[in-house]
């Protein structure tokens, strides 16, 4: 070929406008993008996710034995695993969206399993996702003591600890210590020094203690450290290690102090390549020096930013006074799994059904659903992942165990429930304000713990925090609007659960209201809150911190221009895993995503809008 | 006659028993030359679109699901050629001249050079992945950390035919001593594909080796300048036009690379490539700085005359050539698996610096050229190209059977 033109790249994403039927949609979904399904299903899945997946079987097939079967041997583990709970979650799934997933198969030419397995696999793997972490957490040292050494604690006056009880015996110690979202102890001295006490069964590998003073790092082998194995005589000594730090420096007065544990033990696992030792992730924790604040929930685990983590997702819904022009408006970044692929193949639906209004969103190449959308009635909708055990895959486990012809080793990690994608879907397809939104999802079976922001033409905002319900303990999922005089929308200190002023709520990707969402006994396992072993919840709190202070430093000024700002801000985005971002005008029916790079919001944010209801 | 790149540059030197080692030269009427020549080809270089150095292979980048970026690939490939070409010229007149090129490549050696630049720490393994965490973690699902690939022993590549035709000169070339030929030359498929399946491999086709096009059209004008009637320096230049024909390929499935090179299920189980096309320009100055000792042996019939109109003892020439390389377009099911490709071979140039040097003992009485040429393509940068390096020792054997 002579030509001295460049090929050119790809659009960045595709549009897709799509009517009829179900089927019809589908089948003009599969159609156009053919080439773009496989390729997303074979970069996504079948070269990255799946082989990722299949290094969990030996750690699950430890515990439930069926796994451990020839049928999920030679690397068809976690295909095995993602086919059979899709199965699982279509008895859940409305026969018109089957029907769109068949016309999306016989446009496409993929088969109809690998285009359920598509649109399931978030809900699946989330939940195996959340189970062998946890079970990772469990084998990993854990922080049992953390100790603020300072005489001074026992007769300052200050309720350090903020248990109601002043001075009194232990108070500068924490046993056993326990995760917060707030500040651990306040009031402490500046020179105060700190002991954690680390335990493992297999032992915990001095060397590998990384403690985080701020920005400063210390490691075995630094003056400010002494490791000192504590456990019983002999070989169990190295069972309980001992850390004391002596900082270098007194730290600053009346101001907060993040602190970070790590450590990994002896035992090194060579069962899910590469070899490595169960590690403890990134304990973090806060202190506030004296005169900073008075109760420990005033201060914000907030942590410093680090080059190990990235921001989760975050979203916003903004109204009334938090608003330039009082409309409300909707922002949403997803970030969670990109892989270097799902960005080239993001597709923006737009859906004329045969009945009931248009409806859009951000989605990708064979997935019928988004996570965030509008529909021509002025309601849109954002939803974010909460990590949590309180979901279908334990429910199994633990219906398998009290079953005496199943019991443990015949239990499975199934998922069940209404995938969240077309619990938006139903939201897209029938609600006409936030109130109905709300009902819909609030009855719909929940796969995974979710979190649901609506927002609808009218201004009405609301925050839908749900999960699987295994215990049979909520009686609706928990939700809540910035009012502060409503009922349920303030925690036990009387604040809003997710606002800065009066008319603003966000989220991050951990629970707020439902931040206790499972704790059982479970034979050997005590399961516990998202809070003690999810790797997501110090990012999640950061990203929340982070972002109610934009929130608050733009409140009446935000337009769409500062909704973009805040998503671009730096700590509020994933640099590598980013999906896509949108920002949604309920009022106007306009929805603007940005999508097709990494981050996603590097990308402009192309405007939609659906014409009025009136108009179709 | 041109044959690009390592026949070129015997084939220029091939000539200069009459004349300088040009463009524009043809054998005398009945006279059969037969080259042979050994050519090491060496490329460690691909120029980008703008002009920097860069590996041959984009880093492949490994993502955690979840847990961001695992870590890079890094690639930086050492490719080296070893060739053995046979070459047989004819001329069937005094103004035409065929020939034949066998080129046969003896060994490709590739060494990957892989490496790995760690990607985001993940807090299920407690550090990001090491190298050595990687391709532990690939072994186990069945991807093998690829090895240096050392292959095409004594493999067959694209057969030339080609052919150079004088042209009459015009008046006003005779009078400013100009000379003009064109010429052309196919390339026969007669080379091998890569193993589709292997991450690190080359084959021998006119395209893997990349500097000589399926089919060329040459136009040449030279001047040479004649001392003592011998030609003693020339210069000239030489356009013509590369043509790549499009090439069909099997695509990966994965069976030897289930990590890295799982293409067919959505690219499909063929793909084509269409190369960029060359246009191209060179010039050439040649001089002969030594004539040589001349003798009246029994190639010269005894006479000294005539022995003294043969080729100088040495002859050195150097040339530049500058060749826009087209876009190379990939066709597929998948256009973004096109454009992954596509972008490394954009529009470009091959910007070219060749020396030659020449020793003709056809002055002594033996029917012998010895010759060495060097290539270079890194001295100047280029763009969006590999830069392949090569150099080349022959010798011809010219006979006349009459």
């Amino acid at each position: 070929m002579l030509a001295s033109c460049a090929s050119e790249p790809p659009a960045r994403y595709e549009v897709l406008r799509l009517s009829g039927t179900p089927y019809q949609r589908g089948l003009q979904h599969g159609k156009k993008l053919s080439s773009k399904i496989k390729s997303f299903y074979t970069t996504m899945l079948a070269t990255s996710l799946l082989p990722y997946l299949n290094r969990e079987r030996a750690g699950i097939a430890a515990y439930l034995t069926s796994y451990a079967g020839e049928a999920y041997g030679n690397g068809q583990f976690s295909l095995k695993l993602l086919r059979e709970s899709a199965v699982e979650l279509e008895k859940s799934i409305p026969q018109r969206y089957l029907d769109e997933m068949h016309g999306v198969a016989d446009g496409s030419g993929v088969p109809y399993i690998d285009v359920l397995v598509l649109n399931t696999f978030f809900d699946s793997v989330l939940g195996a996702r959340a189970i062998t972490y946890f079970l990772q957490q469990m084998d990993a040292p854990q922080l049992k003591v953390v100790e603020v050494l300072a005489p001074i604690l026992l007769s300052d006056g200050i309720d350090n600890n903020s248990d109601g009880k002043t001075d009194e015996s232990g108070e500068g110690r924490l046993d056993p210590y326990q995760s917060s979202a707030t500040a651990s102890l306040v009031g402490i001295p500046l020179d105060a020094h700190f002991r954690f006490v680390l335990q493992n069964p297999q032992g915990v590998d001095a060397k590998s203690v990384r403690v985080m003073l701020g920005t400063q790092l210390f490691t075995a082998g630094s003056p400010a450290l002494t490791l000192t194995a504590i456990g019983p005589p002999g070989e169990q000594s190295q069972t309980v290690l001992q850390v004391d730090l002596v900082p270098p420096t007194p730290l600053p007065a009346a101001a907060p102090v993040s602190m970070s544990v790590q450590a990994s033990g002896i035992k090194i696992i060579t069962d899910t390549p590469p070899d490595h030792p169960r590690t403890l992730r990134n304990e973090q924790m806060t202190f506030g020096t004296a005169g900073l604040v008075s109760q420990t929930f005033e201060l914000v685990n907030r942590g410093v930013q680090d080059s190990r983590t990235q921001p989760p997702s975050i979203g916003f819904a903004l109204r009334g006074t938090a608003t330039k022009n009082g409309k409300p408006l909707l922002a949403h970044h997803f970030s969670l799994l990109d892989a270097g692929t799902s960005h080239k193949h993001t597709v923006i639906q737009i859906h004329h059904p045969e009945s009931g209004p248009d409806f859009m969103f951000p989605g990708w190449a064979g997935i019928v659903w988004g996570l965030s959308g509008i529909n021509a009635q002025g309601v849109s909708f954002a939803v974010n992942m909460s990590d949590t055990l309180n979901n279908p895959l334990v429910g199994r486990v633990k219906a398998a165990l009290f079953d005496p012809d199943v019991g443990l080793e015949g239990a499975r990690l199934l998922s069940s429930g209404l995938p969240v994608g077309f619990v938006g879907r139903t939201v897209l397809e029938n609600a006409k304000t936030s109130a109905e939104a709300q009902a819909q999802i609030q009855a719909a079976a929940q796969t995974f713990g979710w979190m649901y922001l609506v927002a609808d033409k009218a201004g009405d905002i609301v925050l839908v925090e749900t999960n699987s319900n295994i215990l049979g303990a909520l009686d609706a999922p928990a939700s809540y609007t910035p009012d502060p005089d409503q009922a349920g929308n303030t925690d036990s200190h009387g604040r809003p659960w997710a606002s800065v002023g009066p008319d603003d709520l966000r989220m991050s990707v951990q629970f707020r209201k439902l931040a206790d969402d499972l704790t059982l006994n479970l034979v050997a396992f005590k399961l516990k809150p998202q809070r003690f072993w999810t790797s997501y919840f110090f990012t999640a709190n950061r990203a929340f911190a982070t972002l109610g202070d934009a929130i608050s430093a733009n409140y009446g000024q935000f337009d769409i221009q500062r909704a973009i700002t805040v998503l671009r801000q730096d700590g509020l985005y994933d640099h590598n895993d980013s999906m896509n971002a949108a920002i949604y005008e309920p009022a106007t029916r306009t929805m603007r995503a940005a999508t097709g790079l990494v981050p996603a919001t590097a990308a402009p944010f192309d405007a939609f809008q659906l014409a009025a209801p009136e108009a179709k | 006659m041109k044959l690009r790149p390592w026949l070129a540059v015997l084939l220029a030197s091939l000539w200069s028993q009459s004349a300088l080692a040009g463009n524009t030269t043809t054998l005398p009427a009945g006279t059969f030359v037969l080259d042979q020549a050994y050519i090491n080809a060496v490329t460690d270089v691909r120029w980008d679109d703008n002009r920097k150095a860069r590996g041959l292979i984009e880093g492949i980048q490994r993502y955690e699901p979840g847990g961001g970026l695992q870590g890079t690939i890094t690639v930086k490939p050492h490719v080296l050629y070893e060739f053995q070409v046979s070459q047989l010229f004819y001329g069937v007149t005094d103004n035409l001249t065929l020939a034949i090129g066998v080129p046969v490549v003896t060994r490709s050696y590739i060494d990957a050079h892989l490496g790995w630049v760690s990607g985001d720490y993940q807090s299920g393994l407690g550090r990001s992945y090491s190298e050595q965490d990687f391709w532990q973690w690939a072994k186990s699902m069945g991807q093998k950390k690829p090895g240096a690939f050392d292959g095409n022993h004594n493999t067959l590549a694209d057969i030339v035919l080609g052919g150079r035709y004088k042209l009459p000169n015009a008046l006003w070339m005779e009078k400013s001593g100009l000379v003009a030929a064109i010429a052309a030359q196919v390339a026969l498929p007669t080379g091998k594909d890569p193993d589709p399946e292997e991450l690190v491999a080359t084959g021998t086709t006119a395209w893997d080796l990349n500097n000589y096009g399926d089919a060329e059209l040459h136009f040449a004008l030279e001047r040479p300048f004649h001392y003592q009637g011998v030609v003693r320096a020339n210069v000239g230049i030489d356009m013509y036009y590369g043509y790549f024909r499009p090439r069909t390929y099997q695509t990966p499935r994965g069976t030897k690379n289930p990590l890295l090179m799982t293409y067919s299920p959505y690219v499909g189980d063929t793909y084509t490539i269409d190369p960029g096309d060359l246009i191209a320009g060179s010039v050439l100055v040649e001089v002969a700085p030594l004539l040589g000792p001349t003798w009246a042996t029994w190639l010269a019939g005894g006479k000294l005359e005539k022995a003294e109109r043969f080729p100088p003892l040495l002859q050195v020439s150097a040339g530049f050539t500058y060749a826009h390389v087209g876009q190379s377009t990939w066709r597929s099911q998948s256009a973004l698996w096109n454009w992954d490709r596509e972008k490394l071979f954009l529009p470009g140039d091959k910007d070219t610096v060749k020396l030659n040097a020449d020793i003709s003992l056809l002055r002594m009485g033996l029917p012998l050229q010895l010759y060495t040429a060097y290539r270079n393509q890194e001295w100047v940068p280029g763009r969006n190209i590999r830069a392949s390096n090569s150099l080349a020792f022959g010798a011809r054997l010219i006979l006349k059977f009459w």
